[in-house]
């Protein structure tokens, strides 16, 4: 009973690792159709979606709020998936969205620039400069994404409980080490890991339903109880919070609501 | 961009120092589409709003209308993105209007040229002073301002308000720049003389004000309330029934300008600027204050006089007059729904639209109507439940509050905040002259705390413990205190003093305790200390009050205090005792 997230590059090999751990471990191995269930479950275009979860925000992304809703929406249907448990899930900053949860296994894949280069040179037909620079502009957004949306580098290595290079080590031996840190008790699912999962999943689910109205709303729960806290001026705060019950009473699973109004927040 | 998932590092060094510089990047990653959006409407509101108010004040002033406008463009936008406040809109005022035209008219004639260079350079120094005055950090000042005064303020702000309307709203010919009193006499006494289509007109905007905010309170219901009062008046034929229009605006941008920098008009002028540049600062800081109680934000008094300062140096080259926070303007802001300083910004783009492209359409709009709107403004100016907060908690806080609410109606509106605060400050300084001086004895619960605040007491040792500065304006009230113990028991000569509770000690205080103990001594008693914090302990020991007191008469604990005085306790005193308190006393 796990969950293991694997984080890698284009042409890092890591589908292929996922795809396998997965097999070994009898395990659901998924990354894309989070992509279809987001896209069916809001009604929101794919390639909307996909570019929220890849490419770095730009300045007009700010003020439109447009890839805070994507996320928030694919972070809902993402910890909502992950409470089937025995899971292997790949790509799409998967180590970002189950950061805050210690028994999910985080695994990063790397390969030789070289091997890459090779590699997507023979799946889309391009000369090697060019695949170079599609896979420098690749790394260059989805770190740039990763520090803007989450004010983290994916290349930091203390993201990850383990990092494995596809080069000396091939894919079978990466799965088997894998396999082998799996029988950590640390990875395992537990009543209190379960319990935590269901409190985030349900408060991603309340900040989906409010983000749209509220961009920058952040909830937390806990056995049912939400607690909302949306921007917005305090004379506006019977309004706000009516507005915020009746939204998010609509989720599955909440049982009371409080909402708090955050009227500023000054940086120093 | 800002995620809720995660909380960025404070910043340090070159970004934090332009954040000093620059206080808007403060509030910057705050910004979203929700929050334009917001303060877009509040913006639309404000900017209607204060069309009309600026043609008014600019005359109360004696300039030309437009100037009273491209006050209200320049010094929001500045005084906003400098200041502290997120929902001060700053602009053309009337007390500020008042006295640029006290101080100008005897210098120029009223809407010449000289008079205006005057104004402007008028303003010029006025934004120096507040500016120097915020670098020099004076604006901690307005720590001084309570929330009672604050509270009583605004009240009386808001009658006044309301006041001023009475006569737009119900069509009489009022004499103007009366006081508060005058002014409702003169309505008393006109009453027959009320304008019914006027009064349909504010009316019918007023319930249709407050039917949108119950209703759509997201939208600018001011607004719309205002169109349909507009409408009634068209409807009504109301220009042929008394009802005064706003009247067509001159559709111009603030044009650039240059203040008169001679000797001798900086050296005439400088006084008068001194006293708009105060007024204004008061002003400002006190509406800043009086809705931040409301929004809950803290107002950084030295931020405010920057910006403030700016706003009017600034204004001063952009043919703008002296301006400060305006209370109707702020109040509807924030009512508006605004959330960040972005509100004024907005109100001043929309002001200079609406100047340039439908100035003959605000020829249309009522004095009646924006009277309506003005008065819901005040009526939610007035915080009740804070009032009755008040009330419940505090008399000296009731006082307080009355004394500012009533200084504000019956008195100048700086005088009232003045009022207010030297109130506050007598009665904390009584407060702190007076610190509690408690009786204590062991306590017989062992669970709980070792000596307890009781009437009962020992004929031998006086425990007392001081909670409060024991400070030169404390030290004639403890002395007393000291000296009736005497009175009340004189056979009681020993006085055990619990420091726990004294904070701060300062000479004249030291002198008490040492002289307290030559005079116990004197009497075959003694005077003993413990718990005594490090920081009082420290003036005594500097000082060598210490050699007076003795420092066998120092000690750490209670415990180690009573065990050391008791068990010497004179034996004639114990023996008839019939209260023995003691533990220690059943060993004599």
């Amino acid at each position: 009973m796990s969950i293991i997230t694997i984080s890698r590059g284009s042409y890092s090999r890591g589908k292929e690792v996922a795809e396998k751990l997965a097999r070994a471990l009898n395990y659901e191995c998924i990354s894309r159709e989070i992509i279809l269930e987001t896209s069916e479950q809001f009604n929101i275009p794919e390639l909307k979606l996909i570019r929220a979860i890849h490419d770095a925000p730009t300045i007009l992304d700010r003020f439109t709020s447009g890839k805070e809703r994507f996320i928030a929406f694919f972070r809902a249907t993402l910890l909502t998936y992950l409470q089937r448990d025995n899971i292997v899930f790949h790509g799409l900053g998967s180590h970002f969205f189950l950061q805050q949860f210690p028994h999910v296994m985080k695994v990063r894949i790397s390969a030789n620039i070289e091997d890459r280069v090779r590699e997507e040179m023979l799946r889309e037909n391009i000369p090697a400069d060019e695949a170079r620079m599609v896979l420098v502009n690749d790394d260059t957004q989805r770190r740039q994404w990763g520090l803007q949306i989450f004010g983290q580098d994916s290349w930091n290595a203390h993201l990850y409980d383990m990092i494995l290079h596809i080069g000396n080590l091939n894919v079978d031996q990466a799965v088997s080490i894998i396999l082998h840190a799996l029988e950590q008790p640390c990875f395992k699912s537990t009543p209190d890991s379960r319990r935590m999962l269901d409190d985030k999943a349900l408060a991603a689910r309340v900040e989906a339903a409010l983000v749209k109205a509220f961009p920058k709303v952040i909830a937390d729960a806990g056995n049912g109880e939400v607690f909302v806290n949306v921007r917005g001026s305090l004379a506006e705060q019977k309004n706000i919070t009516e507005k915020v019950t009746l939204l998010a009473e609509k989720v599955d699973g909440v049982k009371s609501i409080q909402v708090n109004i955050v009227p500023f927040i000054y940086e120093d | 961009m800002i995620s809720g998932h995660y909380v960025k590092p404070p910043s340090t060094g070159a970004r934090f120092w332009l954040r000093r510089l620059f206080p808007f990047l403060r509030w910057w990653n705050f910004i979203g589409w929700d929050t334009l959006r917001s303060d877009l409407l509040a913006g639309l509101t404000g900017a209607v709003i204060v069309l009309p108010q600026g043609v008014a004040f600019a005359m109360i002033a004696g300039l030309p209308p437009e100037y009273g406008l491209y006050t209200a463009i320049i010094t929001p936008v500045v005084a906003a993105l400098f200041g502290s406040s997120l929902h001060l809109i700053s602009g053309p005022t009337t007390a500020i209007s008042i006295v640029v035209f006290s101080s100008i008219s005897s210098l120029a004639q009223p809407g010449s040229e000289e008079y205006i260079r005057l104004v402007l350079t008028l303003t010029f120094m006025a934004g120096v002073y507040q500016l120097t005055f915020g670098l020099a950090r004076l604006g901690t000042l307005v720590n001084f301002v309570s929330h009672s005064v604050v509270v009583g303020f605004t009240s009386g702000a808001a009658i006044l308000i309301a006041t001023s309307q009475l006569k737009h709203v119900l069509g009489l010919n009022l004499p103007s720049g009366h006081d508060f009193v005058v002014v409702w006499l003169h309505i008393f006494g006109k009453l027959h003389q009320i304008n019914l289509y006027v009064l349909a007109v504010a009316a019918v905007t007023l319930i249709f004000a407050v039917f949108f905010r119950a209703t759509i309170p997201r939208w600018p219901g001011m607004l719309f309330a205002m169109i349909i009062g507009s409408v009634l008046c068209v409807f009504i034929n109301g220009s042929q029934h008394g009802i005064t229009l706003v009247g067509q605006m001159p559709d111009r941008l603030p044009p650039l300008s240059l203040p008169d920098f001679s000797f001798e008009t900086i050296r005439e002028l400088a006084p008068k600027a001194l006293a708009v540049a105060l007024l204004g600062l008061i002003e400002a800081l006190s509406i800043g204050r009086s809705i931040a109680a409301k929004s809950h934000q803290s107002i950084d008094g030295n931020q405010e006089f920057i910006g403030q300062g700016l706003s009017n140096i600034i204004g001063s080259f952009l043919s703008s007059y002296a301006g400060s926070g305006s209370f109707t303007r702020s109040g509807i802001n924030y009512q508006a729904g605004a959330i960040t300083p972005f509100s004024a910004v907005f109100s001043a783009l929309l002001l200079s639209l609406i100047l340039l492209l439908i100035a003959p359409l605000t020829a249309y709009l009522p004095i009646a109507a924006m009277g309506g709107i003005i008065l819901l403004v005040a009526y939610n100016l007035i915080d009740v439940h804070h009032i009755l907060t008040i009330i419940r908690t505090s008399r000296e806080e009731t006082a307080v509050l009355m004394v500012t609410f009533l200084a504000t109606l019956f008195l100048d509106l700086e005088f009232a905040i003045y009022a207010g605060v030297l109130l506050s400050l007598v009665l904390y300084l009584n407060r702190t002259a007076h610190p509690r001086i408690a009786n204590m004895v062991p306590n017989n619960d062992a669970a709980g705390p070792l000596l307890i605040e009781t009437e009962a007491e020992c004929p031998y040792l006086k425990v007392i413990r001081i909670d409060g500065p024991l400070f030169f304006g404390a030290v004639n009230h403890v002395s007393e205190y000291l000296h009736n113990i005497d009175k009340s028991l004189m056979r009681k000569r020993n006085v055990l003093i619990l420091g726990c509770g004294i904070n701060f000690i300062d000479v004249a205080g030291a002198e008490l305790l040492a002289q307290e103990a030559q005079r116990r001594r004197a009497q075959r008693g003694g005077l003993y200390l413990c718990e005594f914090q490090p920081e009082a302990y420290g003036v005594l020991k500097r000082g060598r009050y210490l050699e007076n007191i003795g420092e066998e008469n120092i000690f750490a604990t209670q415990k180690e205090a009573i065990s050391k005085i008791i068990p010497e306790a004179d034996e004639n005193i114990c023996r008839y005792c019939k209260n023995p308190v003691f533990k220690e006393c059943g060993s004599k």
